[in-house]
Formats: C-alpha cells, sequence, structure tokens
C-alpha cells in the first residue's frame, strides 16, 4: 500500500458534513485509496463549493479536470464529468467534487469563490468546450482565439484536422494588415489584436501606455507573452498570455501506454525533469497498487532531491541574469554542470533524464558512482559561497528584490501559490513533510521560511532549499538500504480501473497528475497539476504598483517553466 | 624643419593619428571586454579569431560592413540614418583637445601629441562629448517603435542627469590648478608633486561614478538593457548603423578614461611625480605611462560590468539626484573655500 | 565595374574567403529558445562548453542584429507566425539552425498544434539533432554551418543582388 493512502477520520467528518448539509445535492460518495470524492448535483454546486471554502476550511482549488464520456452521452448519459480537486491546509485533506455536465449546460462558475480557478476553468473551456456561467473573461487559455473546436475531445483527432483555422498563420512581409490594426486608434497607443476578449477595461487614461513583452523575449524565460498595462513606468495591469508552447502532451498521453508516457513527463519542466518522471510515476504506483521496494525508494529521493539542486541552480542564475548580474549565470551553470554530470553517468542523459520509471529505478547507485555524489555535493556549497558574497548583501541587488513584488500569507493561499515561493511569505506547505511520499518520512530536514514574501526571501528560501537537499542527499547515501532497485511490473502495464490525483514537491511548487485508467495499458485520462501555471496566476498582485523594471524580476523569483505551463 | 613639415605633414599626421588612436583602442577594448569578462565568468572568450582572439572585433567590423541595411517603411529617415552618425562624431571630434601623450623631443623640435591647446580644453571636450545625446534621442524617436522610445527617453534622462556631477568635480580640479586646459592641468600636477586624485578623493570617485553613467555602462547600463528593453535604443539599428552605435560607446569609454586619468591621476607623469626618491621611474616614456593608466581605467569598467547587478532606472536617477548632486557641490564649496583661505 | 569584376575570378574569390571568414568568425545567434534545448543553448553558452571561443557568445535579443537564428524547441501553431517575423526582421546574409528534434520535423510531438518542423517556414541550413541535443552536439552544428558559409560566394549575391542564388 503506497505511503500516503491511509484512510483518515478527517475524511468521513468531511463528507458526513457535506451530506448533512446538502441531502439532496450530494449524489454519491465515498473514501478510496485515502481520497474523498464526491459527486454533487450541477445546481447544487455553487453552494457546496461556497460551503466547503467558509465553512470547512478547503482553501485552494488543486486543478479542474474534465473528463470526456463520449460514449455515456450516446447512451443517454452526460457528456463531461467535471472534477474539482480541492485541497484543505493545514491538515491537508484532499476533496474531489464530481459534477456531470452535458454539452449545451454551463455549469456555475468557482472563481467568485476559489480565484485559483480562474484559469483552470478557461481551459477546461478551450480544451473542452465546457461553459462556466459568472467566470470574470472565459475565453482560450492555450489555443489561438480563432481555432474551432475543442482538442482534448475524444472525437477530435490527435494530428488535428486539415482545416484552415489550424493552420498558422504566417505573415508576409507586405501585410498591411497589422499596421492597420495598430493604426486604428493612435491615442491609445498600440492596440492588441481586435479578438482579445479578456476584459482588459476598467478605467484607462490617455497617459497608458499597453506594452507587449514576448512571445520572444530574452527574459521571460520561454515563450510567455504579457500585456501590460503601463502608467509612467507604474504596472496597472499584466495579463499573461499563454499557448506558445502548448504542445497537446495530455492528448498524446491518451495514446500512448503508460510506460511511453513517462519519458515524455521529461519535457514538462525540463529544467527539473526528474520530478516529472516521479510525480506521474508516483500516481501510476498507487494506482496500479504497486509497492516500490526500500532501496528504490532511496534512490528515487537521491535523485530528486540532486534534481532540485540542480532546479534551483538553473532558476538563480536566470534571475541574476535578469536582474544584471551575469557573471552569477555562468557561477551557477557551472556548478549545475556537476550535478548533471551525475545524471549523465547515472543513466545516460543530462537534461531529459528519465531517471525513474514505473516500479522502480533503472539503475543502481554503485560504489563509484555514491563517491562522486559525495564529491559534487562538497563542491557545490562553495560555488553558492562565492555566488552569495557576490549577491546577499549587495546594496544594488537589495535595493532590486527587497520590498519588491509582495504577496502576504493569505493572498498566496488564495492564489493557490505552491512551493518555495508560497513558504517565501510564510506559509509552511511543504508536501514533503506533510503529505510524504517516497521515504520522506525517513529523513531529517527543515524547511525553509520567509517572512515578507518579496523577492529577496524567494531567493533565500531557494538557497536555503538547496542546503537541506544536500543534507537529505547525503543521509539517503548514508542509510542506502539493499534489496532490489525495482519491483515486478510486466512488460504490458494493464492497470485497473481507478483514479487518483497524487501530488509531489516537485522544486517548482506542488505539482500533481490525475490518473484515470480504464483497465487497458493505456490511460483514459491524464491531467497534470502544473504548479507553475497556478502560481502565474499571481503574477498581476505582486506587480501591481511596481515598476516596469520589476516585472522582469518578479517573473523571474516566481520560477516558472513554460513546458509546464503550456504542457 | 621645412614649413611644408612643419604647417601640412605635422598636423594632418595628428589629425589621422587623433582619429586612428580612439579606433584602435575601440578594437582593442572590445577584445578585452570580451576576454576580460569570460575570464571573470571562469571561460575563456574568443581565442580562436587570430592569436588569442585579437581578430575577433576585425570579424565582427568585416561582418557588420557586410549586412544588409534595413530602414522602416515608418522610421524617419534623416534623423534614423543621422543617429549613429553624431554619436560616432561626437566622440570622435571629443579627442581634438585630449592630449595621446607626452610632448616628444626631436633634436630641437617638440612634437605635441594633441592637435590643439586651447585655454578652455576642458569646457570643450565636456561639451562636445554632450552631443551625442542628441544621436541617442534622434534614434530612439526614429525608429518609430516603442521600446527604443522608452530606451532612448531613458537614456536621455540618465545622461544629462549625470552630467552635472562630472561638471561639479571638473571644476574642483580646475580650481586648484587654476586653468582649463588639460595639458596645462598635467603640468600643475607635476608642479605640485601630486595627482589631484589623491588629493580631492571624493571628487575623483564622484566623477567616476558619474563617468560610469554618462557611457551607459553597467551598473547603469538601464537603457540598452538586454533582459528588460530588448535593446533599448539601437533595438532597430543593423549592419553598419549599429557597429557606429556599438564602436562609438567604446571611443567614449576610452575619452573619459583618458579624462578621468588627466584630470585626476597626473596623465603621463609617474607616480610621485616631485619625489626624488621615485626619479627611476621616469625612465619609462610619459605616454606609456599614459597609456598604462587608461588601460586601466578601462580595466575597471569591465571588472564592473561583470560583477554588478543593473540599477532600476529610478534607484539610478536616485542616486544622482539625491547623493551624487549634493555630495559634488559640498565638495565643490569645500574645495573653494580651502583654495580661497591658502 | 560590375562586368570588370565578374571577369576577375582571383579577385573575387579572395574577397569571397575574406568575407566568409568574417562572417563565420563572428556570427550572433539570435536564440529563439523555446523549450527544453534553450537550457541546452544556454549550457552551451556557459563556462564549461563556451561558445565565445567561436566568437558566438554575443546573444542579440534584436532580430536587427543577429546573424544566426537557433531555432531551439518546439515550434508550435500560435508560434509559427512570431517566427516567421523575426526571421524576416532578420537583415541579410542570415543563416537558420533547427535545434533539437522538436525543431526538425515535430520530435515526439505528432499532435494537433505543434508544427512538424521548423523548415516548413524558414529554410534552414544545418539540423542539429537530439532531444534535447547535447552542448557538444550542438557545437559540432555549428561548426558545420561554418564550414558551410566558408563555402558560399557571397561577391555572387553583392554583385547581383537580384539572382536569387543558393548559397
Amino acid at each position: 500500500m503506497p505511503e500516503s493512502a491511509a484512510d483518515r477520520p478527517e475524511l468521513r467528518q468531511a463528507f458526513d458534513a457535506l451530506t448533512g448539509r446538502f441531502p439532496d445535492g450530494v449524489l454519491s460518495g465515498g473514501v478510496e485509496k485515502g481520497e474523498l470524492s464526491v459527486r454533487v448535483g450541477k445546481d447544487a454546486l455553487a453552494s457546496v463549493l461556497a460551503f466547503l471554502k467558509d465553512e470547512q476550511g478547503f482553501n485552494a482549488v488543486d486543478d479542474i479536470i474534465v473528463l470526456d464520456n463520449i460514449r455515456a452521452s450516446g447512451e443517454g448519459g452526460k457528456r463531461f464529468t467535471v472534477l474539482y480537486q480541492l485541497c484543505r491546509f493545514p491538515d491537508f485533506l484532499r476533496l474531489r467534487l464530481a459534477v456531470d455536465v452535458c454539452e449545451t449546460e454551463a455549469l456555475d462558475s468557482a472563481v467568485p469563490v476559489y480565484r485559483s480557478a480562474d484559469w483552470a476553468e478557461r481551459e477546461a473551456f478551450d480544451m473542452f468546450g465546457v461553459r462556466f456561467e459568472g467566470h470574470p473573461g472565459l475565453c482560450r487559455i492555450y489555443m489561438p482565439d480563432e481555432f474551432e473546436g475543442h482538442p482534448l475531445r475524444k472525437d477530435f483527432p490527435l494530428g488535428g484536422r486539415d482545416v484552415a483555422s489550424e493552420a498558422p498563420r504566417i505573415y508576409s512581409r507586405e501585410s498591411d494588415s497589422l499596421q492597420a490594426l495598430e493604426r486604428q486608434s493612435p491615442e491609445r497607443g498600440i492596440r492588441h489584436s481586435p479578438t482579445d476578449t479578456h476584459p482588459w477595461n476598467s478605467a484607462k487614461g490617455i497617459k497608458e501606455i499597453d506594452l507587449n513583452m514576448g512571445p520572444q523575449h530574452p527574459s521571460t524565460h520561454g515563450v510567455l507573452r504579457l500585456k501590460l498595462a503601463v502608467d509612467n513606468e507604474v504596472v496597472l495591469r499584466v495579463v499573461p498570455v499563454l499557448g506558445y508552447l502548448h504542445r497537446g502532451m495530455e492528448k498524446l498521453w491518451e495514446n500512448l501506454t503508460y510506460t511511453q508516457v513517462v519519458p515524455l513527463t521529461d519535457r514538462l519542466d525540463y529544467i527539473a525533469a526528474l520530478s516529472n518522471n516521479l510525480g506521474f510515476v508516483l500516481a501510476v504506483e498507487t494506482l496500479a497498487g504497486i509497492e516500490v521496494p526500500r532501496r528504490a525508494r532511496y534512490i528515487r529521493v537521491v535523485l530528486a532531491e540532486l534534481q532540485r539542486l540542480a532546479s534551483h541552480l538553473a532558476w538563480l542564475g536566470f534571475m541574476a541574469n535578469d536582474i544584471g548580474a551575469m557573471s552569477v549565470l555562468l557561477y551557477s551553470f557551472e556548478a549545475r554542470e556537476h550535478v548533471l554530470d551525475l545524471f549523465e553517468e547515472y543513466c545516460g542523459a543530462r537534461l531529459t533524464v528519465h531517471g525513474i520509471r514505473i516500479g522502480g529505478v533503472p539503475q543502481d547507485l554503485d560504489g563509484t558512482l555514491v563517491a562522486r555524489i559525495r564529491t559534487v555535493l562538497e563542491g557545490i556549497p562553495k560555488h553558492l559561497a562565492d555566488i552569495r558574497a557576490l549577491l546577499d548583501e549587495n546594496r544594488i541587488w537589495k535595493e532590486r528584490t527587497v520590498g519588491v513584488g509582495l504577496i502576504g500569507a493569505g493572498d498566496a493561499v488564495e492564489y493557490g501559490l505552491t512551493g518555495p515561493s508560497l513558504r517565501a511569505s510564510g506559509v509552511p506547505w511543504d508536501i514533503r513533510k506533510d503529505i510524504p511520499y517516497s521515504s520522506y518520512e525517513e529523513f531529517d530536514f527543515d524547511v525553509p521560511l520567509g517572512r515578507n514574501g518579496d523577492i529577496y526571501d524567494r531567493y533565500i528560501v531557494r538557497l536555503e532549499e538547496i542546503f537541506q537537499s544536500i543534507r537529505i542527499v547525503r543521509q539517503a547515501l548514508d542509510g542506502l538500504p539493499e534489496g532490489a532497485i525495482s519491483a515486478k511490473v510486466p512488460r504490458v502495464l494493464k492497470v485497473p480501473p481507478g483514479e487518483v490525483f497524487h501530488t509531489i514537491e516537485a522544486p517548482k511548487g506542488v505539482l500533481g497528475f490525475y490518473v484515470k485508467s480504464n483497465g487497458t495499458d493505456k490511460p483514459e485520462r491524464v491531467k497534470m497539476k502544473s504548479p507553475s501555471f497556478i502560481n502565474l496566476q499571481s503574477l498581476e498582485h505582486m506587480c501591481k504598483g511596481n515598476l516596469f523594471s520589476d516585472v522582469v524580476g518578479i517573473l523571474g523569483s516566481l520560477d516558472i517553466v513554460l513546458g509546464e505551463i503550456d504542457k | 624643419m621645412t614649413p611644408f613639415v612643419a604647417d601640412v605633414l605635422i598636423p594632418v599626421g595628428k589629425v589621422v593619428a587623433v582619429i586612428l588612436y580612439p579606433m584602435v583602442m575601440v578594437v582593442v577594448m572590445i577584445w578585452l571586454e570580451r576576454r576580460v569578462v569570460a575570464l571573470i565568468q571562469g571561460r575563456l572568450g574568443p581565442n580562436r579569431v587570430g592569436f588569442q582572439g585579437i581578430l575577433q572585433p576585425v570579424a565582427d567590423a568585416i561582418k557588420l560592413f557586410f549586412k544588409e541595411n534595413i530602414m522602416q517603411r515608418q522610421a524617419d529617415k534623416l534623423l534614423f540614418n543621422i543617429s549613429p552618425v553624431l554619436v560616432m562624431f561626437s566622440s570622435l571630434l571629443a579627442f581634438c583637445f585630449v592630449p595621446l601623450g607626452e610632448p616628444i623631443r626631436i633634436g630641437s623640435y617638440t612634437l605635441t601629441l594633441w592637435i590643439a591647446e586651447s585655454p578652455v580644453g576642458l569646457l570643450i571636450t565636456l561639451g562636445l562629448s554632450s552631443i551625442s545625446v542628441f544621436g541617442v534621442i534622434f534614434g530612439g524617436w526614429a525608429s518609430n517603435s516603442k521600446y527604443p522610445l522608452m530606451g532612448a527617453l531613458r537614456s536621455v534622462v540618465q545622461i544629462l542627469s549625470y552630467e552635472i556631477p562630472i561638471g561639479l568635480t571638473a571644476l574642483t580640479v580646475v580650481f586648484i590648478a587654476r586653468s582649463m586646459d588639460l595639458v596645462e592641468i598635467v603640468r600643475r600636477q607635476e608642479s605640485s608633486g601630486v595627482w589631484y586624485g589623491f588629493l580631492m578623493p571624493l571628487s575623483f570617485v564622484v566623477f567616476w561614478i558619474s563617468a560610469v553613467a554618462e557611457t551607459n555602462r553597467a551598473p547603469f547600463d538601464l537603457p540598452e538593457a538586454e533582459s528588460e528593453l530588448v535593446a533599448g535604443y539601437h533595438t532597430e539599428y543593423s549592419g553598419m548603423k549599429f557597429a557606429y552605435f556599438y564602436m562609438a560607446e567604446y571611443a567614449h569609454m576610452v575619452l573619459v578614461s583618458s579624462l578621468v586619468v588627466i584630470l585626476f591621476f597626473g596623465g603621463w607623469l609617474p607616480p610621485f611625480p616631485g619625489v626624488k626618491a621615485f626619479a627611476f621611474l621616469h625612465v619609462l616614456p610619459g605616454s606609456i605611462w599614459y597609456l598604462i593608466k587608461i588601460m586601466f581605467f578601462l580595466f575597471l569598467y569591465v571588472w564592473i560590468r561583470a560583477t554588478f547587478p543593473r540599477y532600476r532606472f529610478d534607484s539610478l536617477i536616485r542616486l544622482v539626484w539625491k547623493w551624487l548632486i549634493p555630495l559634488s557641490l559640498v565638495n565643490f564649496l569645500a574645495v573653494a573655500l580651502v583654495r580661497y583661505l591658502l | 565595374m560590375t562586368e570588370a569584376l565578374e571577369k576577375a575570378p582571383f579577385f573575387l574569390a579572395r574577397a569571397d574567403a575574406f568575407i566568409t571568414w568574417a562572417q563565420k568568425n563572428s556570427l550572433w545567434p539570435f536564440g529563439s529558445g523555446l523549450a527544453c534545448c534553450a537550457i541546452e543553448m544556454i549550457a552551451t553558452a556557459a563556462a564549461r562548453f563556451d561558445i565565445a571561443r567561436f566568437g558566438m557568445e554575443l546573444f542579440r535579443a534584436s532580430p536587427r542584429q543577429a546573424d544566426l537564428f537557433i531555432v531551439a524547441g518546439t515550434v508550435t501553431n500560435k508560434m509559427a507566425p512570431v517566427i516567421r517575423r523575426l526571421w524576416d526582421q532578420m537583415p541579410d546574409p542570415k543563416w537558420a539552425l533547427a535545434m533539437g528534434n522538436c525543431a526538425i520535423n515535430g520530435g515526439p510531438f505528432p499532435t494537433y498544434s505543434v508544427l512538424q518542423g521548423v523548415d516548413k517556414i524558414i529554410p534552414v541550413d544545418v539540423y542539429v539533432a537530439g532531444c534535447p541535443p547535447t552542448p557538444q552536439g550542438l557545437i559540432h552544428g555549428l561548426m558545420i554551418l561554418q564550414e558551410k558559409i566558408a563555402r558560399s560566394h557571397p561577391t555572387k549575391e553583392i554583385l547581383n543582388p537580384d539572382a536569387r542564388i543558393r548559397r
């Protein structure tokens, strides 16, 4: 039985409170594999959500997942099942609400209750066509606005349809239409595309300029487009436009076997590939009931923590480069190279590692590799000491980071922020401590917390996490048990029907995988709850009132990866 | 010494030398910057093109020469074309009154290594180097695009604000030397036996900081910061025009370093010029000392760039108006008082 | 004058060698870092592999000042017009390098939103395979590009700018 799945009495309490309050609304429910799933009727949804937030204390929506029951709708059932994954902090109760809805109906939006559901509902609309009433601006999030169709529906082909609306619109040199669009209202500056339906306007004076950062921009860590409304350098609104790296991974996964999905998860958060592997593999193992041997769990911890180290070093370099200290990028990448050497020696790849497989790990850690890991771990603090000497007490650095990009603890939890950014605001939420997985409960480590929630705190928290990771790896190497490195997994893994939502603490935040299996060797639905996706929603809150130059620094301190945001 | 040589050949030679000198220094600076920044960052830098990469800037210049010359339809043609020229022109013209080294004695003739010597040389040099502001603002405006305009505006505010401490601190030197003539200032440092940088260290520090900001170099390089405004006011420039902006920045750095050395570090004088015990330092010609000192300041430029993060624009402006200008005013008054009393 | 020059192939060959020497040693990349390959591209510019030895560390942020378009990562249908526009904004002479399997032909993503290869929208000179290619692989690709540039004839384009000559 995997570690985190234990029936807790609080789950039953929550379920009883819910059924007591809404006897007609709650259609069915139960506790299975340590998760509470409740099916509610469509009309009761809004009040159930409000009840759960206000009285039961479920503070955030982890994710909104939609299932396409195309076969059921043919037989008279409703086409879509919308699942709301809710989480209660601080005791980490997980609740999954299921609502059935057909294509023509609209659901009440969860946004008035849970602010962090904003983009998740847009994604559900974009991918499936589920409408949410009361959403502040329901429009597509990944696909271009003029796209017709909803890609994740089961009747939409994987390779797309050969229609004009799906082909990329390549503007030729002679295209004046773009300039004509931009000349429409000169007093408002350069306009954006008129198909932009997101509410952009509040009270706009003449002094404001609309600025567009990206999608090609040296500092947005990938293809993120930010639309800013700026008044004399002070930022008024920030609206991210996503989808420039949407690769259709979730649809692709429905056509591959479980083993084939694992290497593709590397490409999600490409800076910390092993954590994505771990997240998916743990979810599948929970569903399939595979027991991972202890040695394999320890090796997984070693790999995951080394990956956290590498990810934080990369983040450090990128953020320092954005704020102007170029040499720090070089120093941190040099330190990261040593860790990547270890991965290369372990399983052959530097970046997209695929070093954790279903059932265990592919290779054993022999004596020479363990010795090499220890040597590298001794060298990392020296590199970090150099970097900290350059930055920690540097006046220019402090001026650009202290007091900038503030987000308080309450707001952070409201927005669904997770990971080091949340801990920098003082909220002690770390899945490794709270819902331990893969033997993390056997290790002794601290969770660094910040105080103010500004850029400087996020910087210090991540630096401290590097030291804690070194500590964990040393403990794991010291106490490496004997045994097998993998459970016996059949070549073609058929997972019994069921669903599970499993989370881990990735370097960027809480990474969750929802896996629904239908008994075959291919998953029915895999949905990834990406930490950067939810964290990015709080960008606007952090940027308001700051200067334009700070946007870059704040974005850097949030530590986002577009591969994981856009899937 | 025939009149032809004295009146035609030598002046023409001087003009050619004064045009070539910053250009050669620019080539050396480009190579130096890339190698030194690389070595500070733990890597090697260009070392394949020519011996240790010395031909790298040459390859860059030739490649830029053969690039396509793009100009947008909406751009203002005259201003777009003239701004790189203005920036380059002002940097080169300001070298007219800047000496390149110690006067050389050839028999009975003293070859002076400057085109002209003027009693107000310092003033003219500072004024001529300020013409580059026009190039910047024209470039940003004429590109008819948002990012270059914002970059140009920021740059203009920065340059204009930092002119003030430069002027005030240069004036303190003028007080002590009782002359604005650059050559005379060096001679006074020789006769008084101490470099003015040691006499008035505060002036030197404020002048140096303002000079780094004047030349748009890190940590004050926000107007051309890559990570924030794409490439600032020269975003839309390609090919040779961009090369002009690129080279003019380095030429301006060389000019500013020369000024710092002349005003505060004794020009072509060796250290401790008046002290008999150090007279052996005179074995090195003055021009070599001059070059060594200028190279030191250029190295300092590169070192600072590789180390510090970038100032945000409002902190930059706050620094000059709240700290540097009051400091230079107080310094100015103190020096004036001391001069009056002594 | 152009006719007289065309009758002097030795002079043209020398000029070609000179110009291509400068072009290949001073390639300024426009790093279009889209996905995972971007991280390996940055690692190539970092201290261990150091693209700067070849003179390529000046990653220009503006396409107008860059010569080499390194497409590093997956090009989606939504991003394709942006890539095309950036390519058009680059001044001649320019080269493109498709880095990684996604840029070559869509990589592991045969899906509805991924452009199956960036050579569908821009002309690619060098393909560097790998998912992601190692920094050594990228440097190898860049050196092959340098050889390709050395074999090209820029004087033909200068003397006869209207004829579309395959480099």
